[in-house]
């Protein structure tokens, strides 16, 4: 009984863990973006034009993508695992198509990393 | 399995008796879903009203250039109290109303998981909205805006008692919100016809679980808000005071960290109605269902990714406003999935027309604009000329009432005739159509121009030369053509509802269960519960009603004068249980009267007389556990259809224990916003860094943690004990020992450690987080307590473990919260020092 | 061409072109723009209103056919409705404006320069503005007057010494908000010499209508002798 409903509400999970990541990410980003320009980050020089505040900031853009995406992925399985009923496969699906969107949603709210000014 | 059935009118007789909420005096122990939801959507036209008229004194105001029609500072209270009313007082409590009328008919169930709680929430939100309408009448209103702005509503430049009857009242009313939010998620996870599996449901039923989910996210950060900003002008603890180490910006976030998913919290109900009444009309299912779905999830998320685009002109950095911006523009997408589901809806179907339909046409127009230019205002430098102009007033407006009011007056039309049992007798509707439509996009297109032309908002006059004056005057006229439409529909409703022609069953050929119900509905909804086999909204009302009423379905039976309904698993809707409902009682109304004894002597700064009211209102709360439970164990029960199933006392997961879980989500999402403050502080307040930190040795916090950790321990060593058939007591006590321990431990803390709260809001913020730790400690062990009154009552044994077992989460909880708490309040010394260093 | 020989040329055309202008312009029209940022705004603003216009009129179109001619919507599958409408459409359409309106928005923004613009400070209080000019050599003051040069860009220093309040000249460009403890800069610029109107836009109680300012924007060569204290208005 009790492995039934551990089941059942991990599909509920599976359907938000997609963008529970993106919200981590924009949280993530967002508070580095403010703490690098509050400890003045953007003043350290790595290489060129590249500061220590953009190099942060674009290397967590890109840890949130690959996170993303290796969640799709994993949700992209979900309608196909054995055993799965009518109900499974639709929050499969679900959970596969909302992890997709919040890839993609990670890439646009998130993608201003790349070009944008920092502290001003 | 005819024979034992009772014929259909002696059922409706047994079952109504028990179900039934009584007459005179009684009615105040209603807590039928049907009633309160009755009473929350009646509730929230009136204050539509009066919100309405108050926006009627705007126009009037605004119509021509230095009007003297009402002062500055009836101006402010009206404009405040015009947002105010709508928001929280309307757009909110209806949601709840319709929600709460609606769900169990559509899922095919006689009731919600927690009537009493929605009947407390219901009162709460009429003495809550008391509250402020008296402030009004009185001439004591908010006047600080909607948004409440600090450091204008704080006490040095609202010294009265108005920005405290926003903070108290609107508090009160967010209690209704938050407990409908959680009955609503756990009612729709849990209460539903057998059988119908989430893939099932209909999709009204997606849309408020989405919706309410929000709310338990959304609305915590707004109370956390309030409650800092009450203790500010209250006891002097500098949150939001520049000078001792606050921020104005903290409130700002806080506030639209809730105000903006509330734009959606308010938009997507009313979404469902339109994917609800759409289909009936095009005559066919909605397509794109599980499109839908996901759409509804990503708008869910997103919605909390926006709340910086109402801050664009702060000061923030343009690369945060970037993230802000890409967000708004991206939360358009699901919405136009939406619309394109409806669409193809109608392309795939054989659309007829009906009065509901052409409030969804008005719908679409005027939502589709609001959308558009809410694209625009999502762009930053278009945000920095537009914000805080009459262009933001006509945008929220195209938003909320073409997205809201629209569907809303649709949804009226197409559920008054089961409200009510009757269906239209005139057709005042056309004209009341055509006067709002018309009356409202005269009021606000120009509007749009108005502030592009420079028009800020919550002016109360203007200069002539400003060349805003036969803008105005448009829009105060459509004002008035926009008021005579409204007074139309309540004339229609008033004539449908006394003379409209009698109805039995299904007027619109629509396929979800709430038409297999007689109309108007009986209080137990159904004499017998349906079983699912296919999508919910593809039913034939016409065969299942019947079969329904004659009692051929679960439970078609009355037992031991229980209100029973049945509980299923989450996902796949198999039948798990059946829950007995606690019976008609005053407690709640009593509950939500002691409550506001406490908001009124809080009000009137009655600060140490206000713990009698709130003790009582404890205690009462306590009392609502008496009813509920058995003292012995009663196995299963005949449910009918030849089946069995166990009473909800007697399984692992009922819907009490989905409540806990829902309400600790609710209680995480304040703690996430109180632990966001010092934060933010430490990061941009000014005033920083204090002049004193805590002194407090590791000793105390070694205990704490100690303490802290070891209750849960022996909590779950009880709960194992008890699912031995053994006594839990001694593991009992211990917990509930332990817990005072750590509430005596965080006391000492909080008193010897602490620099004074009222210095510097580090010193508040480490305050709060520590009381907050105590309040938690205090009620798990009252809840141990409460475990141990049960054993000793007899109302636990191994298979009646749920008394003990709903409190493992809320244990688990408090301790977790007090490790973060101390955690944090010991790290912040060091953040201030490292972050000077390295400034 | 006079007035009498337009109307009879082109008379409709002309009546909304009248019509339009006349809408549009005002001592506070962010659609009458007078410097760089608002009238980069402005163009950005017809763009949207453009195309804003074309989708909506779209939108009626379509729903207006997939309800009277269901037979002719329903050629494409339900799929390609939600595809094609709710996702590629607006996907396409919201990428082109986002990166338009991040460009634009990077070019506003008041980042350092090489050639560091004139600052100004503006102080705000219930319900005055008061201007001061730390560049300038005298210690110069003014209320509900802001002095600028016309032609270069300046810097707005906002600040409040109580409540939140908002610095907005809508044809010079966008609005910051002046918040205790924090200072904000926008960064401004008038093409013209000319008197541009502002307004406090943050509600800020019970004074906020009545919370007016006028900038002037000078020739430079006038500008220094205001700031050299040679023209007495500039002590008001």
């Amino acid at each position: 009984m009790t492995s039934d409903h551990r089941a059942s509400a991990s599909l509920l999970v599976w359907i938000c863990s997609g963008f529970l990541a993106w919200g981590a990410a924009f949280a993530a980003l967002y508070s580095a973006q403010a703490l690098g320009c509050g400890f003045d980050w953007d003043e350290i020089t790595i290489f060129g034009s590249i500061d220590a505040h953009r190099l942060l900031l674009i290397g967590l853009f890109l840890l949130a993508l690959f996170a993303s995406a290796v969640l799709a992925r994993l949700c992209a399985r979900l309608p196909h695992r054995i055993r799965a009923d009518d109900t499974a496969r639709f929050l499969g699906n679900v959970a596969k198509l909302s992890a997709w969107a919040a890839l993609a949603a990670t890439l646009v709210s998130l993608g201003p990393v790349l070009f944008t000014t920092a502290c001003y | 399995m005819s024979g034992r059935v009772a014929t259909p009118l002696r059922l409706h007789r047994q079952l109504n008796e028990i179900w039934a909420s009584g007459r005179g005096v009684k009615r105040l122990a209603a807590v039928n879903h049907s009633v309160i939801g009755t009473r929350f959507m009646i509730t929230a036209l009136i204050f539509f009203g009066i919100g309405g008229l108050l926006a009627m004194l705007i126009r009037a105001q605004l119509a021509t250039s230095r009007s003297a029609f009402i002062g500055p500072d009836l101006y402010n209270q009206v404009f405040t109290m015009h947002g105010t009313i709508m928001m929280f007082l309307f757009a909110i409590p209806m949601f709840e109303g319709m929600a709460i009328y609606l769900l169990p008919k559509l899922l095919g169930t006689r009731d919600l998981a927690f009537p009493r709680l929605g009947a407390f929430g219901y009162w709460c939100y009429l003495f809550g909205g008391a509250i402020l309408i008296a402030a009004m009448l009185a001439g004591a209103a908010p006047d600080s805006g909607w948004f409440m702005y600090t450091p204008l509503s704080s006490s040095a430049f609202t010294p009265g008692v108005n920005a405290d009857v926003w903070l108290l009242g609107i508090t009160f009313v967010e209690i209704s919100a938050v407990t409908a939010a959680v009955e609503l998620v756990v009612s729709i996870l849990k209460i539903r016809a057998p059988g119908m599996s989430l893939n099932r449901m209909p999709i009204f039923g997606w849309y408020v679980l989405v919706t309410a989910g929000m709310m338990v996210l959304g609305f915590p950060p707004l109370i956390l808000g309030s409650i800092l900003l009450e203790l500010e002008r209250a006891f002097d603890l500098p949150f939001f005071d520049t000078a001792r180490g606050g921020d104005a910006l903290l409130w700002q976030h806080l506030f639209w960290l809730f105000g903006h998913p509330e734009v959606y919290i308010i938009f997507l109900p009313a979404a469902g109605a339109v994917s609800t009444i759409l289909p009936v009309f095009a005559q066919r299912e909605l397509t794109g269902y599980r499109a839908v779905v996901v759409a509804l999830v990503a708008l869910a998320f997103l919605s909390f990714g926006l709340w910086v685009h109402h801050m664009f002109a702060v000061g923030i950095p343009h690369m945060a406003l970037a993230f802000f911006s890409a967000a708004s523009a991206a939360v358009t997408i699901p919405t136009a999935v939406q619309i394109f589901a409806w669409i193809a809806t109608l392309a795939h179907g054989r659309p007829r027309f009906d009065i509901p339909m052409l409030w969804i046409f008005g719908f679409l127009f005027v939502f589709i604009l609001g959308g558009l230019t809410g694209v625009m205002l999502a762009m930053v430098p278009f945000n920095w000329q537009a914000h805080d102009t009459q262009f933001v007033t006509a945008h929220l407006h195209y938003v909320l009432v073409g997205g809201f009011i629209f569907p809303l007056v649709a949804a009226l039309y197409y559920w008054l005739p089961h409200i009510r049992g009757r269906v239209p007798a005139f057709r005042l509707s056309m004209p009341a159509f055509w006067l709002v439509f018309i009356g409202f996009n005269v009021t606000f297109f120009m509007m749009h121009l108005t502030g592009l032309r420079g028009m800020p908002r919550r002016v109360g006059t203007y200069p002539v030369e400003a060349g805003w004056d036969w803008l105005n005057l448009i829009s105060s006229i459509g004002g008035f053509i926009l008021t005579m439409g409204f007074a139309l529909i309540v004339v229609d409703v008033f004539l449908q509802v006394r003379y409209g022609r009698r109805f039995r069953r299904n007027p619109w050929k629509a396929r979800t269960l709430e038409w297999a119900q007689p109309i108007p509905p009986p209080a137990y909804n159904f004499a017998s519960l349906p079983w699912i086999t296919r999508r919910a909204d593809t039913l034939e009302p016409a065969s299942i009603g019947p079969e329904l009423a004659a009692g051929h379905g679960y439970l078609g039976f009355a037992r031991n004068g229980w209100m029973e309904t049945l509980g299923v698993d989450i996902t796949s809707g198999r039948m798990e249980h059946v829950i007995v409902l606690p019976r008609q009682t005053y407690l709640p109304f009593w509950t939500a009267l002691a409550v506001a004894a406490f908001v009124l002597s809080f009000l009137f700064s009655y600060y140490w007389f206000s713990l009698l009211p709130l003790g009582i209102a404890f205690i009462l709360l306590l009392c609502w556990t008496r009813v509920t439970g058995l003292d012995r164990d009663n196995g299963p029960v005949v449910i009918g259809r030849e089946e069995i199933a166990p009473l909800h006392y007697e399984t692992h997961r009922p819907p009490s224990w989905w409540g806990m879980i829902i309400a600790l989500i609710a209680d995480a999402a304040f703690y996430g916003s109180l632990v966001f403050s010092p934060l933010f502080l430490w990061l941009t307040a000014p005033a920083w860094p204090p002049s004193q930190t805590l002194k407090s040795g590791m000793v105390v916090p070694a205990l704490l943690v100690a303490t802290l950790a070891a209750a849960p321990l022996c909590a779950r060593r009880a709960v194992a004990l008890n699912a031995k058939s053994r006594s839990p007591v001694l593991w009992l006590a211990a917990t509930a020992i332990l817990q005072f321990a750590s509430l005596i431990l965080l006391v000492i803390l909080m008193r010897t450690g602490l620099p004074a709260p009222t210095v510097h809001a580090y010193n508040a913020t480490s305050f709060a987080l520590l009381a907050y730790s105590v309040l938690h400690t205090f009620l798990a062990a009252v809840f141990s307590l409460f475990g141990l009154w049960r054993v000793w009552a007899g109302y636990v044994s191994a298979r009646r473990s749920l008394d003990l077992r709903i409190a493992t989460p809320l244990h688990d909880y408090t301790a977790i919260t007090g490790f973060a708490g101390i955690g944090l309040v010991l790290l912040l010394p060091t953040l201030i020092t490292a972050g000077e260093a390295f400034r | 061409m006079t007035v009498a020989a337009r109307l009879r040329r082109r008379p409709l055309a002309y009546l909304a072109s009248l019509t339009i202008l006349s809408g549009c312009t005002g001592p506070l029209s962010a659609l009458d723009p007078a410097g760089p940022a608002a009238a980069s705004t402005a163009t950005l603003w017809w763009i949207m209103f453009s195309g804003a216009a074309v989708l909506s009129l779209l939108m009626a179109v379509l729903v207006a056919l997939a309800f009277l001619k269901p037979g002719i919507a329903s050629l494409w599958s339900a799929r390609s409705w939600i595809i094609y409408g709710g996702l590629v459409m607006p996907g396409a359409v919201l990428s082109a404006l986002l990166i338009a309106a991040l460009v634009l928005g990077e070019r506003m923004i008041a980042r350092p320069l090489e050639q560091p613009p004139l600052k100004v400070a503006a102080q705000a209080r219930q319900w005055t503005w008061s201007f001061a000019y730390p560049d300038s050599r005298r210690a110069t003051l003014s209320v509900n007057v802001l002095h600028i040069p016309a032609g270069e860009p300046v810097d707005v220093t906002v600040t409040t010494t109580d409540v939140i309040h908002s610095f907005w000249v809508p044809r010079l460009g966008g609005k910051i908000d002046a918040i205790p403890g924090h200072r904000n800069v926008v960064r401004l610029q008038a093409d013209r010499p000319g008197v541009y109107g502002g307004v406090c836009a943050e509600f800020c109680g019970a004074g906020h209508s009545a919370m007016p300012f006028t900038v002037l924007a000078h020739e430079p060569e006038e500008f220094a002798a205001i700031m050299a204290g040679a023209i007495e208005e500039a002590r008001r």
